[in-house]
């Protein structure tokens, strides 16, 4: 009865054998495979599986230090994946100019270890305020929309931190109300995503 | 930038495991060869041709980056459960353009979002849609992708065993509502229509 049922599910399928597709030795999805190749490679996954050593590198920039006090949580996030929900904007501060920032190598359980982390669409630029409506909070909030408030020009160049463009998509963490740069945040790339959902669940 | 220190033989891509290394290339492309076109089928059967086509291409680079942690007697599997995350995302991205749209004024735009192919069969296909996503998402894997319980686990990222108790749940389901067609019981007729029913 199971094959059965199994069998008559697939004529549902609205990908039938008939139905063609691409085969991978066309050239246009060789050219794809080599489009796909050519991109950098990170080790935040190191081939190895032996843990990239987590190396304290300070650097100068006009931002917030990397938090990466595990166990201080000041929103005790459970991984779920709640509606984000009407009310104030959340503020978030972007970091004050001239702090001696320093930054970790990227790695997903760090990531892990933030107490907040959310996917949001820049809705509004206003000076030095950013409004964020959330799409996605993977930990920690339930706020509706985000206020990114602060930050410089130098943090782009000094941190590799974002600058922010209305209508597109970021991907954020933070700690103590605090942005966290250096991978931990930053333009809503597939990779990044992937990292957030490996860390947090989708 | 994933960080202001990379190691230093990591942007040039020659390090083991690196863009260049030539073993990472060719594993790559081993599993690109039996990834491909299911893939294709996958997001097909789930979001319209050209989303199906712009996730595609985030889940072969997700499979670029993770190359030396994806499962080798379950790459495709993996590869689906990235794409059942990439697809959710581009969910909630069309969903923020819609509302853009709708706060903008003008007219919606009508998403055009591939379902099933169900109207040769309308009794199945009732009972079918009358099933939880959860339970229809189940059964597509196990019955569209031709997916065991295990593999249909590391899709869904939990554990085999939870699998097979949703899956059996959503057989029996699905065979209630069958059974509750009417008289002639069109949905059963449909299985004996192509001789696949075995009473």
């Amino acid at each position: 009865m199971s094959e059965e049922l199994r069998n008559s599910l697939k004529r549902l399928d609205p990908m039938q054998s008939a139905v063609s597709t691409e085969s991978p030795t066309t050239e246009s999805s060789r050219h794809r495979m080599e489009r796909v190749m050519s991109t950098t490679t990170h080790l935040a996954n190191p081939p190895t599986g032996v843990q990239t050593p987590k190396r304290w590198v300070p650097v100068l920039a006009s931002v917030v230090v990397v938090a990466v006090a595990v166990g201080v949580f000041v929103f005790a996030g459970n991984g779920t994946d709640p509606a984000p929900v009407a009310g104030p904007p959340l503020e978030l501060s972007l970091g004050d100019s001239n702090v001696l920032a320093s930054c970790i190598i990227f790695d997903v359980a760090i990531l892990r270890d933030m107490p907040m982390a959310f996917e949001g669409t820049v809705t509004a630029i206003d000076g030095a305020r950013g409004t964020l409506t959330v799409d996605h909070w993977y930990k920690g909030g339930e706020a509706a929309e985000v206020a990114l408030t602060g930050g410089s020009a130098d943090m782009v160049s000094l941190i590799g931190a974002f600058p922010l463009e209305v209508g597109s998509s970021y991907l954020v963490t933070a700690t103590d109300g605090n942005v966290n740069f250096c991978g931990y945040s930053g333009p809503a790339t597939p990779e990044l995503r992937g990292y957030f959902e490996e860390a947090f669940g989708a | 930038m994933r960080s202001v220190h990379h190691q230093s033989d990591q942007g040039s891509g020659r390090a083991a495991g690196g863009q260049f290394d030539p073993d990472r290339r060719q594993r790559f492309e081993e599993i690109y060869a039996i990834v491909y076109e299911p893939l294709q089928r996958y997001l097909r059967r789930r979001a319209s041709f050209d989303d199906a086509d712009e996730v595609l291409d985030d889940v072969l680079l997700v499979l670029w980056q993770r190359l030396p942690s994806v499962p080798a007697a379950d790459c495709l599997p993996w590869c689906y459960g990235v794409a059942r995350k990439a697809l959710a995302n581009r969910r909630r991205s069309n969903a923020r353009r819609q509302r853009l749209v709708e706060r903008l004024g003008t007219q919606p735009v009508q998403l055009p979002i591939v379902d099933v192919g169900l109207d040769d069969y309308p009794a199945l296909a009732s009972a079918f849609r009358q099933l939880a996503e959860s339970d229809r998402e189940v059964l597509r894997l196990w019955a569209w992708e031709g997916l065991e319980p295990r593999e249909i686990a590391t899709v869904l990222g939990t554990s085999p065993n939870a699998i097979s108790l949703r899956l059996t749940k959503a057989r029996k389901k699905l065979t209630r509502l069958l059974d509750r067609q009417n008289p002639d019981d069109a949905g059963h007729k449909e299985l004996e229509d192509t001789g696949e029913h075995q009473s």
